[in-house]
């Protein structure tokens, strides 16, 4: 039973440390199942797009929940969307892959949409914290980061976070990437131009030269661990030594970039399925803001929302490309939903029932469950086909990550080290 | 030997080993790589040791070295199975004293025997000081004593049950008179009436002598093996460690004339700078975490933590969207700041004026600078000037009973509560930073394991949640006058009041009394921990941390902890008992406690002696990975400048906070954290980390080594013997002797002031770093001759030359002046630069 204790001994007792790195990490499987989660950060409005109402005015005279057409939903297959906008806005680009009448025909057979999910609070804080981690009370890690604790721990790029939450509990070491130019960077230490084209790239030392550095370097560190009689120096200096041996994943990582890394969600796209592929990331945060729309709420939604879904086109293509569609799962999501009626800025403020979206692997698309009523109060629904149902239950962030963490196969010892009560509902498949 | 191997491996073929398993177990040792197992009798071969030689592939494995006869006196170390193929070894003793039954399982028996390891049974756990009196008799009475008031927390050998702290080199068992009163005046938990003074001094004296009177021995005989700093290198790492700079040469004269008087006395006066405070509030803003709300997260986090009832100033900087002037951003930023850093900056305020650090919790006041002051609408404090964002002044806000960083904002926000939580959360926070105390470590079942719904009020009625409710829900009562949102609102005045089913407020055991305390019920709390005796020992913690990357050792576990282990934690302990002891009796002075801190062997040490014990020293030491802030601030000092982009654009981004590559870019990536979602830095570096030191040593050669030498000699910080057209060699080709003199001075020089390393003429490192030079150096030379002299092979590298001043001024007028430097035909420059890049990857510039 001490098994592991003898043999933790005999990998720090002058057998070298490098012995029992390479046996910790043979332990620790290369990644082949990965987590997107998209954060809409603001708190979105999903009457605007997949839990449409329409203008029909409300009875108690607050006006309508939108300001499109009721005539303008559609569905795509069992996706209800509308295909138009309201008619006093900018329009998108009627070729924009975010335009509704696009994105949703197109991506509506792998699109999960689950409708009616109350969040029970309108405060963006405890709303993206219940969104992403499931409970509203602080300190718990985001789904993102318990699933790549459950597969990588110790990788570090296993969590990449572009922002919104991203608490990790300290399970993961979240690395947090501004954007592709980060990695050429770190691929290329010598390469003053990093993300220049090759031939255009400027090295600071001439290659030969900088062989000569690099060697000196390492030849320096062993040194000094061999001359150090101090443990800590010594377990210092092997891991810096470590530290330096070099990325082939980082370098497989650049490789699998563009040439060039989109910007804002493309971008983070970008990176986070190249950084699959290359099986040094588990599950990554993607981040994109402006959805606290409490003025000229129509004009505003409608750029963020085109700019969320040319995002998620673009992931998706990103996924496809790498062929991981089997292997990605997409959530996309937002800190609460917006009021099912204007302001006095023509503007929506908080409301707490959302909607959550989800996609690729392990989710049966071409779905709506969970509703609200013409207020967009949240409907009880039947815990099994989730259709309204007086006698259900009302669907809450808890329900959506109990599924994830099983989807996820995160072992009970971590999920009850953040437990999560409530009922397992067969959610996504 | 081949014969006997021969033999052996016959033995298992045949199944011939015969054990005498009634025989007393020998001990067989597992050191340097090698498992010697002294005696195995086999039939008709007589005894034999053997020695295995330990391997690692894919699994640990035991390959047969040397098997020889050995003589009949010598015990039985072990009992082979036939059938099974396994040998149990009896006990196998470890370096570090753990002793194991192992049980080996034959995998290869051809040209090489070789056994894996199938089990191990850690044997003999806790043999510690602890079960020994060492010569200590105790009397009946205090055997009675402490079996009936202590032992079923602390256990009879006194080295702690699960959850409950050992006594071990405990907190107050430095002195026995303090231990006895606070025997005296809290314990038991609970039912401190049940202990008089009378059976409080039973009890410390016999704590003392039975858990106790061999640590100092213990520590004396640890810390010998020690071997520390030379004063130069303690001073160098005092410096960059308290204010991210060289020492000064006056404070070399003071070490060297005063020795470890001069030591605390530069010590002391390094403690006086700004910089200092700046990395005080870094090492308590880790635990405190209130730096969430810090303008780089938000320009308003934590001005939008003020209720606009309560302080309808608290935007005082915005006259209207129409009418914000250009200092608008600057002034909100400086104002949320000041509210955002109130809790860090009275620890400052407190240190800078050496008052009590108890004041951290028992102030009556609280900090603001002259922006915050109008967000909480005070006026009339006598600031030096009304716009110094730096400058912070206490004051009492009216009717606010005060209580230092209990009774914050930025605390009381950064952990809230909820109508469930009740404060719970806050008091774990409480017990964790300012009394040591994790009282999540109490045993007991929690929710997501059983909820309890039977019992009325399960955390006073179910033994399982009381064990740990009933220490902090009296500590979460004494919050319910600040709200949720750490709004001051008397729970008395409430519609509800507040919760009945729930302990009432109180400490250790101790009801709060009412009369006096009850709309300032945390200020009592306040009082109470600044007397408790564990609120220096989490200070001590939270200090040994910031300095040495560390905190102080765990006890080790009584049933698997070696006795090496528990060595090193009585040794470390009782020098921090002693530590303690020297701040609490300097009224509280947290300086004095850094001083003796930095004064330690531990801090100090630089080796170890050869005979040392290597697991009890496992964490001996003070060296570790800078931070980020601490990286940034350390090229500051060097080099006069931020890692940004290239030195021609620095005056772009000289004001610039995202172009910071340690401050901003490569921030979290480098182990940094935001103190709001990621609250712990690493602190080894991985492969991205790795990877980033590259590239700061590469890109910082590139740009001081030219810019350096295109400085005047004076204002140089580096090349002070060289310039750059000193070739090496002369116009000849041959080795010019006195420009390698300067060489070789500059290299010396380069050692010390990027390194702290002073090495004499000599040395072996500086012949490498020479070599380096050399070796750059021809190879450039070389890549210039066969480029015909190409201009991208004689021209520095883009973001390397010097084309402007720092400050933006062009070096190249047409017809007027070219003061650039851009060439570098005989390749000296980037022959140095190397040499740089190669200094600024390593250890000592990385590591504290």
């Amino acid at each position: 039973m001490y098994r592991r204790q003898f043999l933790k001994y005999m990998g720090s007792s002058g057998l070298g440390l490098l012995l029992s790195r390479q046996s910790l990490l043979a332990q620790e499987a290369v990644p082949d199942r990965f987590w997107i989660s998209v954060n809409a950060g603001g708190g979105w409005d999903p009457t605007y797009f997949v839990d449409p109402k329409g203008n029909r005015p409300r009875l108690d005279g607050r006006g309508p929940v939108n300001n499109y057409s009721v005539n303008a939903i559609q569905s795509a297959g069992n996706i209800r969307f509308p295909s138009s906008y309201p008619e006093d806005i900018d329009p998108p680009d009627a070729n924009s892959p975010g335009h509704f009448a696009n994105f949703f025909p197109k991506h509506a057979s792998r699109l999960l949409v689950i409708n009616g999910v109350d969040t029970q609070t309108n405060n963006h804080d405890s709303g993206s914290r219940y969104v992403w981690s499931g409970k509203i009370e602080s300190g718990y890690p985001s789904f993102a980061a318990l699933a790549a604790a459950t597969t990588a721990p110790s990788q570090p790029l296993a969590y990449i976070s572009n922002g919104g939450y991203d608490n990790t509990a300290s399970l993961v070491a979240p690395a947090r990437i501004g954007g592709g130019d980060v990695f050429q960077k770190l691929a290329h230490p010598n390469a003053s131009r990093p993300t220049a084209d090759v031939e255009k790239r400027r090295e600071y030392f001439a290659p030969s030269i900088y062989a000569g550095i690099e060697q000196a370097r390492m030849a320096r560190l062993q040194r000094l661990k061999s001359g150090s009689s101090l443990p800590l120096k010594r377990s210092q200096l092997d891991e810096l030594l470590m530290s330096r041996v070099g990325d082939n994943n980082l370098h497989k990582l650049v490789n699998l970039l563009p040439d060039r890394v989109s910007s804002g969600l493309e971008g983070q796209a970008e990176v986070a399925t190249a950084a699959f592929a290359s099986g040094v990331a588990v599950s990554a945060n993607m981040h994109m803001g402006g959805f606290d729309t409490h003025g000229n709420h129509d004009q505003n939604h409608s750029r963020r929302l085109t700019e969320l879904l040319e995002g998620l086109d673009h992931l998706w293509a990103q996924i496809e490309l790498k062929n991981l569609q089997n292997k990605v799962t997409v959530v996309v999501g937002s800190d609460f939903g917006r009021t099912p009626f204007y302001n006095d800025n023509n503007g929506k403020d908080h409301w707490n029932v959302t909607s959550i979206m989800a996609m690729g692997a392990g989710i049966r698309g071409n779905r709506v469950i969970g509703a609200t009523n013409d207020h967009v109060e949240a409907l009880k629904v039947n815990p099994q086909s989730f259709r309204p149902d007086p006698n259900g239950i009302i669907l809450t962030p808890e329900h959506i990550h109990l599924a994830l963490r099983r989807m996820a196969g995160v072992p009970v010892q971590l999920s009850s080290q953040f437990g999560i009560s409530g009922q397992e509902l067969n959610l996504f498949s | 030997m081949a014969a006997l191997r021969k033999v052996f491996s016959a033995v298992f073929v045949m199944l011939l080993l015969l054990i005498s398993s009634s025989a007393l177990a020998g001990s067989s040792t597992l050191s340097n790589g090698y498992l010697s197992i002294p005696r195995i009798d086999v039939d008709g071969y007589g005894s034999m040791e053997l020695l295995f030689r330990l391997e690692f592939n894919e699994q640990y494995l035991l390959v047969l070295e040397d098997a020889v006869e050995t003589s009949d006196g010598i015990e039985n170390s072990g009992v082979f199975d036939p059938v099974q193929q396994t040998i149990d070894v009896d006990r196998v003793e470890l370096d570090d004293g753990k002793i194991y039954s192992v049980q080996l399982l034959l995998i290869q028996n051809d040209e090489q025997i070789i056994f894996s390891i199938a089990d191990a049974i850690h044997l003999n756990p806790g043999e510690t000081p602890s079960g020994q009196t060492n010569g200590y008799e105790a009397t009946t009475e205090a055997l009675a004593l402490y079996g009936a008031q202590c032992s079923s927390c602390h256990g009879v050998n006194g080295a702690g049950l699960a959850g409950n702290p050992s006594l071990i080199a405990c907190a107050n068992c430095g002195n026995e008179s303090a231990l006895s009163n606070y025997i005296r005046d809290t314990m038991p938990l609970g039912q401190s009436a049940s202990c008089d003074a009378s059976c409080s001094d039973v009890l410390a004296d016999y704590i003392m002598g039975a858990f106790n009177s061999t640590n100092q021995q213990v520590s004396r005989e640890t810390i010998g093996f020690i071997q520390i700093l030379s004063d130069g290198e303690t001073l160098r790492r005092a410096a960059q460690q308290l204010v991210s700079r060289l020492p000064a040469l006056d404070e070399f004269a003071m070490v060297s004339t005063e020795g470890d008087a001069g030591m605390r006395k530069a010590i002391s006066g390094m403690m006086d700078e700004d910089a200092f405070h700046l990395r005080l509030s870094e090492i308590f803003n880790d635990y405190l975490l209130t730096d969430k709300y810090h303008s780089r997260n938000g320009s308003e986090a934590a001005i939008s933590l003020l209720s606009s009832d309560d302080f309808p100033n608290r935007r005082w900087f915005d006259p209207g969207k129409e009418n914000r002037g250009e200092n608008y951003n600057a002034e909100r930023r400086a104002t949320n700041d000041g509210v955002a850093r109130e809790p860090l900056e009275l620890i400052s305020h407190v240190v800078r004026n050496d008052l009590p650090f108890t004041q951290i919790l028992t102030a009556d006041y609280m900090m603001v600078n002259p922006l915050s002051a109008k967000t909480y609408g005070v006026e009339g404090l006598p600031f030096s000037s009304p716009s110094d964002a730096n400058e912070f002044l206490p004051v009492q806000l009216a009717d606010v009973p005060h209580a230092g960083i209990l009774t914050s904002p930025m605390f009381l926000n950064r952990y809230p509560t909820t109508s469930t939580n009740r404060n719970r959360g806050r008091a774990r926070v409480v017990f964790d930073l300012f009394l040591d105390t994790d009282v999540l470590a109490i045993e007991g079942v929690r929710p997501g394991n059983s909820v309890d719904i039977t019992t009325p009020i399960p955390t006073i009625n179910n033994p399982e949640c009381s064990k740990c409710h009933s220490l902090i829900d009296p500590v979460a009562s004494v919050f319910q006058n600040w709200n949720h949102k750490g709004q001051y609102r008397p729970a008395r005045l409430s519609k509800y009041g507040w919760y009945t089913d729930m302990e009432t407020r109180g400490f250790n055991g101790e009801s709060m009394p009412l009369a006096g305390n009850v709309d300032s019920s945390v200020q009592w709390l306040a009082n109470q921990i600044a007397s408790d005796p564990r609120f220096p020992k989490a200070v001590t913690r939270i200090m040994v941390n910031g300095l040495t990357g560390k905190e102080p050792l765990q006890e080790p576990d009584s049933a698997t902890g070696s006795q090496a282990e528990v060595g090193a934690y009585i040794a470390e302990r009782t020098q921090l008992n002693d530590i303690q002891s020297r701040f609490v009796g300097d009224g509280y002075r947290l300086k004095t406690l850094v001083e003796e801190i930095m004064m330690s062997p531990y801090w100090q040490a630089d080796g170890l002696a050869a005979n040392a014990n290597a697991v009890a020293h496992a964490s001996t030491g003070s060296s570790y990975l800078l931070t980020p802030e601490q990286l940034d601030r350390k090229i500051v000092s060097l080099f006069g400048f931020e890692w940004k982009r290239s030195l021609d654009n620095y005056y772009k981004d000289v004001s610039n906070s995202s172009t910071s590559q340690l401050n901003k870019i490569f921030r979290q990536i480098y182990g940094g954290i935001d103190s709001d979602s990621v609250t712990t830095r690493l602190k080894s570096p991985n492969g991205l980390m790795g990877a980033m030191q590259l590239r700061m040593a590469n890109e910082l050669a590139c740009y001081a080594v030219p810019r350096d030498f295109w400085s005047p000699q004076g204002e140089r910080e580096l090349f002070l013997f060289v310039n750059h057209d000193m070739s090496p060699y002369d116009d000849s080709g041959a080795l010019d002797e006195s420009i390698m003199t300067r060489v070789r001075q500059n290299i010396q020089y380069l050692h010390v002031y990027l390194l702290g390393e002073e090495l004499p003429e000599e040395a072996e490192e500086l012949l490498i770093s020479e070599q380096l030079f050399m070796d750059s150096l021809n190879r450039g030379r070389q890549l210039i001759l066969a480029s015909g002299g190409e201009w991208s092979d004689i021209a520095l590298p883009g973001d390397c030359d010097v084309t402007k001043e720092l400050n933006g001024t062009l070096l190249y007028e047409k017809d007027v002046r070219d003061d650039r430097l851009r060439e570098d035909r005989q390749y000296v420059i980037r022959a140095w630069m190397a040499v740089v890049a190669y200094l600024l990857a390593d250890y000592k510039f990385l590591y504290s």
